[in-house]
């Protein structure tokens, strides 16, 4: 597994959409801490509004296009035959390509908590760094776990890049747009939103703790989630044909 | 024991109602060369797919090593090298980056493979070229590189020249040629084109509209095609006395009891029709043959499309 994850890194080299999702992720929250230096908001609103806007509708849009490059270069580039007949089955290669969207999720996790910390340093009152980069990793995580629908979608779709980008777009945005209304309406996504909100402040909840989602309940979600969805990519993924 | 290293039976793959593939029965032989010889759309590629595993056979079975493929593919498929359809390699890699790609899926042990197999069909090791700058018979070169580089003992190549220049042609051709004699390789070749098939093949099958019509050697095709005079006797061992006694010829072949070619066309027919008939034979049936081996082809197959 270890080699197909390797392999899979291997493939993204000269990508120039991995260049340029790392540096939105470092200079997404510099406008950020501009707005938080000059009206004194304090690092705790900045890492909460990076966070909410970073984790939850540019992490899912950039992800769904990372699996869209990793599962439609095998098709358009008539990979795939060379990869089965080596063989390599195709639960193992689904795996190996979701592995990778969970390590690249971790990285932008930590691309985004560094342009962060900067940013609060610049603010001058950087808190509870240590528990809010953890959180951050453990948000990225979950937010991966939370678009293998998207995943499985994409995997099986022949419909190329443009499908792909266009319904991780919708989800990400509908998913917010629930959470943002307030909506009892629930998606993985934002089953993983309404965990995480009273995760990532240390201020006040407003009186929200009815709506936001238990740790035992989001984990429910996520592992339905991720058992559905890889099934559903893999037992269909074996049905068709090259 | 079977000698045959790939064997089929009644392999059939259907197509919503499109029979692709009918009923093949496929052998081929240990250390040898066998051409798949048929216009495109005849149902090569489905076939080699098949063998390979890539698509499922409708019915029928797929035996390679005297193992069936379906379920023993994590034994089969690494001793197997294949060329199928257009070459498919990552356009943002060079060709050393794809070829490691898969040489660290395959597990290839030895170190030097990449280079070794880049060297053998002339593309450079560690080329700052990307594959999407690739010319077609680049493509192609190194798509045989990756069929050869972990050393497989059974080559599937599905027409393996097309994109190549006359040259390039002509070193892919000794080069599996050499593959087969000196390094004891199977190889299983595809081709539309009839003069490809016959300069490398030992052994021939003719596929047409998805139907196996000829399995042969080349030896014994070239044979059927050759220029010669057809005798339909009585009883051919008693011609072939007559033949070498009277006309002291001993160049025909013996087809069944009945049937006999003469391969030396200088000999008078109505004389020898005469020795028959004087040594008690009747003679059915006595004609020349003047045939090429294109000209058999197109016969077998109904048609043109074999260049």
């Amino acid at each position: 597994m270890l080699e197909l994850v390797f392999c899979e890194f291997l493939k993204l080299k000269r990508r120039k959409f991995i260049i340029l999702t790392i540096f939105a992720a470092i200079l997404f929250p510099i406008p950020m801490t501009i707005f938080a230096a000059r009206s004194n908001l304090g690092f705790n609103w900045l890492y909460l509004n990076t966070g909410v806007f970073g984790y939850f509708l540019l992490l899912p849009t950039v992800l769904g296009i990372l699996s869209s490059i990793l599962f439609y270069t095998e098709k358009a580039n008539g990979t795939q035959k060379n990869i089965s007949t080596v063989p390599v089955s195709p639960a193992s290669l689904i795996i190996a390509k979701v592995i990778t969207v969970l390590i690249f999720s971790v990285v932008y996790s930590l691309a985004t908590n560094g342009a962060t910390l900067i940013g609060g340093l610049i603010i001058g009152n950087v808190d509870h760094f240590a528990n809010r980069l953890f959180m951050g990793i453990l948000i990225s995580l979950m937010v991966a776990i939370s678009i293998l629908p998207i995943i499985a979608i994409v995997s099986l779709s022949k419909k190329g890049y443009v499908f792909s980008i266009i319904i991780s777009f919708v989800y990400a945005s509908a998913s917010f747009a629930f959470v943002f209304a307030m909506s009892n309406v629930l998606s993985p996504l934002s089953a993983v939103f309404r965990w995480a909100l009273p995760h990532m402040t240390t201020g006040p909840t407003y009186g929200l703790d009815d709506w936001f989602l238990s740790s035992p309940a989001c984990i429910g979600v996520l592992i339905i989630t991720a058992i559905a969805s890889l099934s559903l990519s893999i037992i269909l993924t074996k049905k068709q044909e090259i | 024991m079977s000698d045959y290293l790939i064997e089929t039976k009644q392999l059939t793959k259907i197509y919503g109602e499109q029979a692709a593939v009918k009923n093949i029965d496929l052998h081929v032989k240990r250390g040898r060369i066998y051409g798949l010889l048929g216009r495109n759309g005849a149902g090569k590629t489905t076939t080699m797919k098949m063998l390979l595993g890539l698509t499922q056979p409708t019915s029928g079975e797929v035996k390679i090593w005297r193992k069936t493929l379906r379920g023993n593919e994590k034994k089969l498929l690494p001793r197997i090298g294949s060329l199928i359809e257009s070459p498919g390699f990552y356009p943002n890699l060079t060709a050393t980056e794809n070829l490691r790609i898969f040489a660290t899926l395959r597990g290839v042990p030895n170190r030097h493979a990449i280079k070794d197999a880049l060297d053998l069909v002339g593309l450079p090791y560690k080329d700052k070229k990307l594959f999407s700058q690739y010319s077609l018979g680049m493509k192609q070169r190194l798509a045989i590189a990756l069929a050869v580089m972990h050393d497989p003992e059974l080559l599937i190549l599905d027409e393996p020249i097309n994109g190549l220049d006359p040259i390039g042609i002509a070193e892919v051709r000794s080069f599996i040629r050499e593959l087969c004699d000196a390094r004891g390789k199977t190889i299983l070749i595809s081709s539309h084109i009839l003069s490809e098939i016959s300069l490398l093949a030992d052994d021939v099958g003719i596929i047409d509209h998805g139907t196996l019509l000829e399995e042969e050697s080349l030896a014994e095709l070239e044979q059927k095609s050759s220029k010669h005079i057809h005798f339909t006797v009585s009883n051919t061992s008693q011609a072939a006395r007559v033949l070498e006694r009277d006309f002291q010829e001993n160049h025909f072949s013996v087809l069944d009891d009945h049937n006999i070619q003469l391969y030396n066309l200088t000999l008078p027919i109505g004389k020898i029709v005469t020795a028959f008939v004087a040594n008690g034979l009747e003679v059915s049936e006595a004609h020349s043959c003047e045939e090429s081996l294109e000209d058999y082809f197109k016969r077998v197959t109904g048609g043109e499309g074999i260049a």
